[in-house]
């Protein structure tokens, strides 16, 4: 193995593990995170998760077009 | 009539007719006409204030349908990876892209896309208070992991974006090589910004200015339409011009690619040097081989390297410096700082207020409280101008530098971070497996 393979062969072994690290912290946030979060922006009106929604955002869209 | 028509077959060429008939066809279907019809007439004004809502997104999916798409993704990530790298097919690269253009972006609408994944990463790496949705993640990490491993199959053909743009390139033009280095330097600037801007949660620039998000979607302001249309009309020309000179996903693809295992090569087997596929890269992504007369001395080489290098800190100070003077324009983009300036400008006796006043005034929340969480913004924005100047100024430097560095090489080979495995160059070689 030549010197530039072997930094290359560094590199991506840091880069992936870089990743698996940020995803894994990314993933276990989410799962353990107790709050409800809106993965669309506050935008109520064209969300599918609308009607189980408990955030502010969604109790009061739900108010405001007697949203059961 | 005969006549004009003998005349038109004499100096015109079916290239060129697949041209103009492309660039009409793509004026008909982009939906230019019945966009330009609506907006011949001024829109109603309404005595309530209702202003008509620029941007549009498309329904959230459900977990599931959210899943299937990260399947589809790895999917054809696997599939165009196969093709460019096994099967070595053109072809088969332009039926993943027809796919990509068809599911990522009519079906889908553009939404999810891993180029915009970048500001929900971001976002979740600088609030810890936004929870990351694990699609945008997937889609952020998958395409990377998958570069490391095979270079820049998913720019070939899966990202919609790039997709589109490839396929309408019909009459590539060769970019000075002076001129594609000087724009190449645009993503990190939009990078930077994009960045930037996602990290003190002000705005998603990257989604706000996507060029073809409005064509995917049939629902963009005129602006954006325009702005879409010309970067396909200029795509029949210039290869990618988004993906080259805009894309902020595209750069750190770029450095991940450098690093790949197996990257597409031009010939499967050893390179005769017979020069077919020299000028067949349309991106100008191939490096070609350096003779030994021409190398310069290793040492004097190294030399001239360390001494440039040498000026990239300063140009970090200086980039970080110039830019943190800024941080106040920067910061204004921020809706809240926004409000707190228009406020302090507001003079009641004076002025109407506008709907963002009287929203904040039926909200009660206290002037104060207001503009100390302005005032925390643009500090934000001074450290993150700060950062991003140093940033550039080391992009810069490090471009100045690499300018001066001639790898000696043997044979025609794709620049690992520019070229997008698009595979144009593959039937060029007469090398047999």
């Amino acid at each position: 193995m030549d010197r530039r393979r072997f930094l290359h062969q560094i590199g991506r072994g840091t880069i992936l593990s870089a990743l698996a690290i940020f995803s894994g912290t990314m993933i276990y946030r989410n799962l353990n995170s107790e709050r409800e979060t809106c993965d669309f922006d506050f935008v109520c009106r064209n969300c599918k998760k609308v009607k189980t929604c408990a955030l502010p955002d969604g109790i009061d869209f739900k108010k405001k077009n007697s949203i059961q | 009539m005969s006549e004009i028509l003998k005349y038109i077959s004499r100096t015109w060429n079916i290239k060129k007719l697949v041209a103009i008939l492309s660039m009409f066809i793509l004026f008909l279907t982009s939906g230019f006409p019945l966009f330009a019809q609506q907006q011949r007439f001024p829109k109603p004004e309404f005595e309530s204030g209702y202003t008509q809502p620029v941007t549009s997104m498309p329904e959230a999916r459900s977990d599931f349908f959210a899943i299937f798409d990260v399947l589809v993704l790895i999917v054809a990530l696997s599939l165009i990876s196969w093709l460019i790298l096994k099967k070595r097919s053109r072809r088969g690269v332009l039926a993943v892209s027809v796919f990509s253009i068809l599911y990522f972006g009519f079906f889908r609408e553009g939404c999810i896309c891993s180029v915009g994944s970048l500001q929900n990463v971001t976002l979740a790496l600088f609030q810890p208070e936004y929870s990351i949705p694990i699609s945008a993640l997937a889609f952020f990490v998958i395409p990377l992991v998958y570069t490391l491993f095979f270079g820049r199959t998913f720019c070939a053909g899966v990202c919609p974006l790039g997709a589109i743009q490839d396929v309408l390139l019909l009459r590539p033009v060769t970019m000075k090589r002076w001129l594609q280095k000087v724009l190449g330097l645009i993503p990190y600037i939009y990078l930077g910004l994009s960045v930037l801007y996602a990290a003190t949660a002000t705005d998603f620039i990257i989604c706000r200015y996507d060029p073809f998000v409005g064509i995917y979607r049939f629902d963009a302001t005129f602006f954006m339409f325009a702005i879409g249309a010309i970067f396909l009309l200029l795509s029949i020309y210039v290869a990618r011009p988004y993906c080259r000179f805009f894309c902020p996903y595209g750069v750190l693809l770029n450095w991940m690619s450098r690093f790949s295992k197996h990257h597409l090569t031009i010939t499967p087997n050893k390179c005769i040097q017979c020069r077919l596929c020299e000028d067949s890269c349309p991106l100008g992504a191939i490096n070609k081989p350096v003779p030994v007369k021409v190398m310069e001395d290793r040492q004097s080489a190294t030399k001239r390297f360390i001494s440039l290098s040498l000026i990239i800190p300063l140009l970090m100070v200086l980039g970080g410096w110039t830019l943190s003077n800024f941080h106040e324009n920067l910061a204004k983009v921020n809706p809240k700082v926004r409000l707190a300036n228009e406020l302090m400008s507001f003079k009641p006796d004076v002025m109407l207020p506008s709907v963002e006043i009287e929203a904040f005034k039926s909200a009660g929340t206290p002037l104060t409280e207001l503009y100390s969480q302005a005032a925390i913004i643009i500090e934000q924005f001074y450290i993150g101008a700060w950062i991003l100047g140093a940033f550039l100024g080391l992009v810069f430097g490090l471009t100045l530098s690499s300018l001066s560095v001639f790898k000696y090489r043997e044979d025609y080979t794709p620049d690992k971070g520019e070229c997008v495995s698009c595979a144009r160059c593959l039937k060029y070689c007469p090398v047999e497996k």
